[in-house]
This record gives C-alpha cells, structure tokens and sequence, in this order.
C-alpha cells in the first residue's frame, strides 16, 4: 500500500470530457499485441491432459489421438515439450503455449520426477529478467513464464501419492496450480465428493498454496467467486474430443454402452467450470499474479543475490547464458539451490 | 427294511459329493493393483455380497487430517471369504491384496516384495513336504492364480507394469485385469485390450494361456464348446472388470448420472466370464498347473541349489 496521502476529491467534470474512452484506447493497442497464455499440464499418462486441453479450447491444440497406437518409446525421465498456437476469437488473439510432460510419474523409481519442470519454471523467470534488466531491452518482453499449471490426480479416491505430495508442494510454490481430478466419470457422485474432501484435507494438511490466492485488493465479489470456486477445487474432470448424440443433441462427449455423459453438463462434471475459470473470470489474474508473484518472488531473490555477489567480489559468477538451456536427459542435482547461494545471476539453473 | 438310517440319509453317491466338494472347492487368489483401483469392490462383486465394507457410503470415513502418513510400504493383506450362494457349492476364497503397490516414489523393490511372499508359501509347502512325519491336514496357502489390475491408460504398457507383470507371472498363473472399465467408450475398450494384449507379446511377458494345453486335450467333437469357450476366453484377455458395493434389488449396479451399469451383464463387462473361470471352470486347472508347473519349478530350483 502507498504512503498515506489524503485521497484525491472525486469530482465530476461538468462537461463530458471523454477520457473515458482510455479503456477502449488500452483495448485496441492490447488487441493489437495479441495475448499470451503459457498453460504446463503435469500429470502420469492416460489421465486424459491432451484430451482436456483440446476439450478446454475447442481446438487441436495438443497430440492425444496420435500417441495411443504409436510405438513410441518409453521416456526414461520427464521431457518439456511445448507446443504453441495462436487462436482467434472476436477479434481477440490469444497466442497459448501448451506445456507437455511427458514421462512425469511414469517410471519404476520417479524420484524428483518434478525436477525438470521446477526447473523449466525457474528458467523463464530468469530469462524474463535477463531480458528485461538489458541496457536496449525490446518494446515487449516475449511472455514464456508459466502461468497456469493443471496438475492431473488420478481418480482413486485415495490419499494423494507421495509423488503428488511432493509435486504439488514444489510447483505450487513457484507457480499457480490448478489441481484437476482426471476422468472423473470413473467416480460416482458421492465417490466424487469424498474424493474432494479427502483431497481437500490433504491440500491444508501439506499447506500447499494452491491457486487463487488472498488478496486484498479484490472486490467483494471477486472475493466471493474466490471462495466459490476454492470450494469447488479440485475440479472433476471429463473430457472429450468428439461430438455425440444426447437427447437428439451433438454436444461434446463420451458414448459409453450404458449411456453418454454430456462434459458441458454440469450435473455430470465440472469441466464449464474449470473452463469458466480459466478463460471466463480467472484468465487476466493468473497471467497478472504469475507476473507481480511468483516473478516477483524470483526476480527479488536473484538481485539481492546480485547485490551481495556485487559485494563481495571474491565470489565467482557464471557466465551469462543468453539462450533457454533444454534440459538434458538426466536432471541435474544442483536444481533446487537457490540461486542465492551461489552467486549466480544467470543461468544456474544448468 | 427297517433302518438304523433317519429318514433323511444321503445316498452313498450324495456323500461323496458333498466330500468332494467340500475338500476341493477352496481357491488362493492374489490380487495385484494399485490402491483405489476397485480390487476390494471387485472381491466384493466376485462373491456377490459386501465383504469389505464400502465406508464411504455411510459417511463415516473422512479421515483425520492430522492422522500420520502411516507406513506406506508395500503390504499384501490376506482375507477368508466363505462364498455361499443358492444352489451351488460353496466355496473357500482366501483372497490376497496388495496395499501401496506403486505407492512410493521409489517402486522398484514392489516385484521383489510381491515374489517373496508368493515363495514364502512355496517354502512353506516344500519343508511340509520334506518332514518325515508329515501332516495331512496342512493347509495349502499357495497362490492359485493371481490378477494383475492395469488402468486404462490408452497406452501400451509401462516399463513398471512389464518388469512386474514378467517377474510375477513366472510364478504363478497371472491373468491381468483392466480394472474400473466403466468408464470406457466401446472404441476404448477394444483399444486397450489390444494395446495390452500385444504388448504383453512383444515383451514376451508370461501371462495365463487358456489355449496352451489345448493340443494335449484329445478333443473330440463334444468339446467343440470348450474349445470355443476357452478360444473366448483367451480373445478377451485382458479381462475387463467393472464391480460395484451398491446393490439395488438383486444385482450390483454401478449408478452415475448418465445411466446404470448392471455389472453381471456380460456386455458391459467380464465380470461374469471371469467369475465362471475363477470358480467354476478354471478352479481345479489353476491348482493343477500351480502344483505342478510353478511349485515344481521352485522346488526344482531350490533343491538344486542344496
């Protein structure tokens, strides 16, 4: 909050003057630049992430139906594979970059499984600052920051995996998490609901800060849409690709022999709500809080480290990387140490 | 002719059924599968009464927040279940589950942990069987066959479910399982079966065979039905399961909003097809061939190793 100062008097211009019209000068110039939405979808495979992404979307965003039937090879670690697209919608571009991972929770030992998407995270921060701490920046700094992470748990109706306690708790720390139960046609509607609450009771039990978050600068209803939907989290899930015959209707869904679910109907899942949230209310907010707290947070850890290794000159620094590394295929043990403690500025995350 | 028999005696034949039947119809069952994919509803619907209680229904399982993550290695608990149904023989299921299998971060000690206690029982038959004095009553707790419960993925097979899968099926009569199968679409359905199926093939992984003896079988033209039968069988593995606690009249069903399952109707699911093979006409061949194949090749090993 600002130092106090007495509030500016409102007063009423006694003409119309029009500066009013400084949200649709803002509009334009943004419609202009498009915007970016950079969404990770963690998750072991088959729990349906490709499928939500496309379903979240209406669009072929991300490859579901390819990989069923490929030989592909078995991924020995977790790999990063972003895939971007740009939609159009009323004139409104939105450029996404979906965020793959393979492999994640998928071996016989996953032990810092999360590693290479801890780090991924942690690199488009440090890019984003290098970029913006140069002397000639650029007008617009490329947004690859992560904004919204859909963790996928696995319909069990269980306590979460140590795997998930451990994945959730590092990734919520640095970025927003949405944490999704995945085919959740596979739970009846009570299992459903205890599932939630048993999830529920595990998120406040391990304190994970799981999104959105408090603030004090929202209105009332913005607060009360907060509380609504914290309620509702963990969304049940279900996606679908196709279009089926309901009640003479094409909508998006699953034909199974004993009947169809309808994924935009509520009373069957909660997919128009995790759709709702994320492109309908929450969209600005989790571009804006990755931006003013989860960068934040890294961007003032790093220059106090560059503060303290500016004064103490004996310290060694790395050189600087001016290229996104690619993780190699093992991940690397000096991950997790903050950058503080070595000094580095740029590119420790190798 | 007057009698020392009360009215009600049994024929000479009617007891030694009722002999028979009460010495051979037990079965040792393992199953294998992660927490929450359906193995005690499946028990449940198996023997078609709530053997373990469905907690969650009456409300009374939300658990302690602040109760301790307790020991989280893998366990394999062991059940009884007397299965008692009107006109057929009853019979004793002594039912094995894994608890925390694919658990922990770190798995790779589960197939290890899951072989142990299948030879634990092996050991224990095989220092019977070399007693001088032996006794005949000793009950035998091998493992008769084991079910291997896979998710549906859309995916082939998973370099934890292969080196399991290998490792246990080397033991005992291993037969896998898609479990929770209800909420598959009919495409996805096949899919996985086949995408199961053949990658069980390419990694040469030693799963139950229902036609494997079947050239030893002198087959005459009356069993042109259990050739069928056992053809079926084998083109339906995996064996897709759907189970339920709830039961509405007669059956268990599975009610979601979008429809009810009825899970004895074999369209929906294997649940019947592998109930007829677990106990009626696979019971015996699953002991025989564990006896005499899986048992004997320990035994083989672990007197040869003296």
């Amino acid at each position: 909050m600002s130092a106090s100062i007495d509030e500016p008097q409102l007063t009423q211009p006694q003409k119309y003057v029009g500066f009013d019209t400084i949200t649709t000068q803002i509009e334009n110039r943004l419609l202009k630049r498009g915007f970016q939405f950079n969404v990770m979808v963690v998750g072991r495979s088959g729990l349906g992430k490709s499928t939500l992404i496309n379903t979240l979307f209406s669009a072929g965003l991300a490859q579901s139906t390819g990989r069923k039937v490929s030989s592909e090879p078995i991924e020995k670690t977790t790999e990063i594979k972003v895939n971007s697209h740009s939609l159009i919608e009323n004139n409104v571009r939105l450029n996404i970059n979906v965020i793959d991972t393979p492999g994640f929770g998928d071996q016989i030992n996953n032990e810092k499984c999360w590693e290479p998407l801890v780090k991924y995270i942690k690199e488009q921060h440090s890019q984003y600052l290098r970029k913006e701490l140069t002397a000639q920046r650029e007008k617009f700094i490329p947004d690859t920051r992560v904004h919204c992470i859909l963790y996928f748990i696995p319909p069990n109706g269980r306590k979460l995996k140590q795997l998930d306690v451990l994945a959730l708790k590092k990734l919520s720390e640095i970025a927003n998490v949405v944490p999704i139960i995945a085919k959740s046609d596979s739970l009846t509607l009570e299992e459903r609901a205890d599932f939630k609450k048993v999830l529920q009771n595990e998120f406040i039990k391990y304190n994970f800060n799981i999104y959105p978050y408090d603030s004090d600068d929202l209105y009332p209803e913005e607060k009360q849409l907060n509380e609504d939907i914290k309620s509702l989290i963990p969304f049940a899930i279900a996606g679908s690709e196709t279009e089926v015959q309901i009640n003479g209707e094409l909508v998006k869904g699953r034909k199974t022999k004993w009947g169809a679910i309808n994924v935009e109907d509520v009373s069957q899942c909660e997919f128009v709500f995790l759709r709702d949230f994320l492109t309908r209310t929450h969209l600005q907010d989790l571009i804006e809080t990755t931006a003013v707290v989860h960068y934040e947070s890294f961007r003032s850890k790093q220059l106090i480290a560059l503060k303290e290794n500016a004064s103490n000159p004996n310290r060694q620094s790395a050189p600087i990387q001016s290229q996104v590394v690619p993780p190699s295929t093992q991940p690397s043990q000096q991950d997790l140490k903050t950058q503080s403690s070595n000094g580095n500025l740029f590119g420790s995350t190798r | 002719m007057s009698s020392l028999l009360p009215e009600t005696a049994f024929t000479a034949e009617e007891i030694r059924q009722r002999k028979f039947t009460k010495k051979s119809l037990s079965l040792n069952l393992l199953l294998i599968g992660e927490n929450g994919i359906g193995m005690k509803t499946f028990v449940n619907s198996l023997c078609k009464m709530n053997y373990f209680k469905d907690k969650s229904l009456d409300g009374s399982v939300l658990y302690n927040i602040y109760e301790e993550r307790r020991d989280s290695s893998l366990k394999i608990e062991t059940h009884t279940i007397d299965v008692v149904e009107p006109n057929t023989s009853p019979i004793r299921l002594r039912v094995s589950l894994t608890r925390n299998f694919a658990y922990n971060l770190d798995n790779s000690n589960n197939a290890k942990a899951i072989v142990d206690f299948i030879l634990n029982e092996y050991d224990l038959a095989l220092q019977e069987e070399l007693k001088i004095k032996r006794n005949p009553r000793v009950a035998d707790n091998r493992i008769h066959v084991g079910l291997y419960f896979l998710r549906a993925k859309n995916r082939k097979l998973n370099e934890f479910e292969i080196e399991n899968m290998k490792k246990i099926g080397e033991r005992i009569n291993l037969i896998p399982v898609i479990g929770k199968a209800d909420t598959l679409t009919e495409g996805e359905y096949i899919l996985n079966k086949e995408l199961i199926s053949s990658s069980i093939k390419e990694n040469n992984i030693p799963v139950f065979n229902f036609l494997e003896f079947l050239d030893d079988l002198e087959v005459s033209d009356d069993d042109i039905e259990e050739v069928t039968y056992l053809r079926i069988l084998q083109a339906s593995l995996p064996f897709g399961i759907i189970a339920s606690n709830f039961r509405q009249g007669e059956n268990f069903v599975r009610r979601v909003p979008w429809g009810l399952i009825n899970i004895e109707d074999e369209n929906n699911s294997d649940l019947k097809l592998l109930r007829s093979v677990l106990f009626g006409s696979h019971i015996q061949e699953f002991k025989d061939l564990t006896i005499n194949l899986k048992y004997e090749k320990y035994r083989v090993e672990k007197l040869s190793e003296k």
